[in-house]
């Protein structure tokens, strides 16, 4: 098995990149698909640590992520259809919840 | 062992280039292009690790529904309107040094502490992992996925009540 730092490292610089689109883009889908990154990033270290344990509990933890991945965006996406259907597509684009 | 890790290697790279694509590109559809890519890459990682279930997961969830859920979006909300303006200004600055000091904080974590890491010796995997998941999932884990699938429904049911709203 490739050492279990590698996968560390990768999941550190994808989790980084997500980060840095969800602090840095404005439009709130780019902010929902940055955190998807996000949460592949966390996937991808609990399952190279199930690999390394020898259990399959941290593959159940990556499942459960995922679903919670789907939640957030679906739930996201709802309220961005209705902020868009209230305020128009520019506004919502550009709202001010997601200035800082 | 040199293939595998030339493959991790080729996956880790498609991963990473492809996120990092996916953050800058002005353009949301792209953008939703690299995901996939991204997302596919990180499954070959995956599968790498023997964790099969997981992979099927991901192909099913990640990229066949929560991509398909963007595309979807960006169709719905008129790409001409969500176009990103061009803009550099400080916010990126400032975003991109928070995230660099986090990234080196956890660096000189492992860092100072790689001696007391004491990772174990790989352990063996069980064969079946499908199987094994099952398992752990519905015998040991039973609460767990029962409240997960409970949130799962009342996300379904919240967002048909936030669609059908009317507003005026």
């Amino acid at each position: 098995m490739i050492p279990v730092e590698h996968y560390l490292a990768f999941s550190l610089v994808l989790f980084v990149i997500g980060a840095a689109g969800a602090l840095m883009r404005r439009n709130p889908i780019m902010i929902l698909m940055s955190i998807a990154v996000m949460l592949t990033a966390a996937n991808v270290n609990l399952i190279a640590f199930s690999r390394l344990w020898g259990t399959v509990h941290g593959q159940l933890f990556s499942l459960f992520i995922m679903a919670d991945a789907a939640m957030e965006t679906a739930l996201g996406l709802g309220i961005l259809v209705v902020c868009m259907r209230s305020r128009g597509a520019r506004d919502s684009a550009e709202s001010e919840f997601s200035k800082w | 062992m040199a293939g595998s890790r030339l493959l991790f290697d080729f996956f880790a790279a498609i991963a990473a280039a492809s996120a990092l694509a996916m953050v800058t590109r002005r353009n949301i559809f792209p953008g939703a292009v690299f995901l996939l890519a991204t997302l596919l890459a990180t499954g070959g990682i995956v599968l790498q690790l023997q964790a099969e279930y997981a992979f099927a997961a991901q192909l099913l969830l990640f990229v066949g529904g929560i991509v398909l859920l963007f595309v979807l979006a960006v169709m719905l909300l008129i790409p001409d309107a969500l176009h990103q303006p061009a803009r550099f200004n400080w916010r990126m600055f400032a975003s991109s040094a928070l995230v660099l000091v986090v990234a080196i904080e956890i660096l000189a974590f492992f860092w100072a502490r790689h001696d007391a890491m004491l990772w174990p010796s790989v352990a063996a995997m069980p064969t079946n992992n499908t199987g094994a998941m099952g398992d752990v999932l519905f015998r040991d884990d039973f609460p767990a996925f029962e409240f997960a699938s409970i949130s799962l429904l009342a996300t379904i049911v919240g967002v048909v009540m936030l669609a059908k709203r009317r507003t005026e």
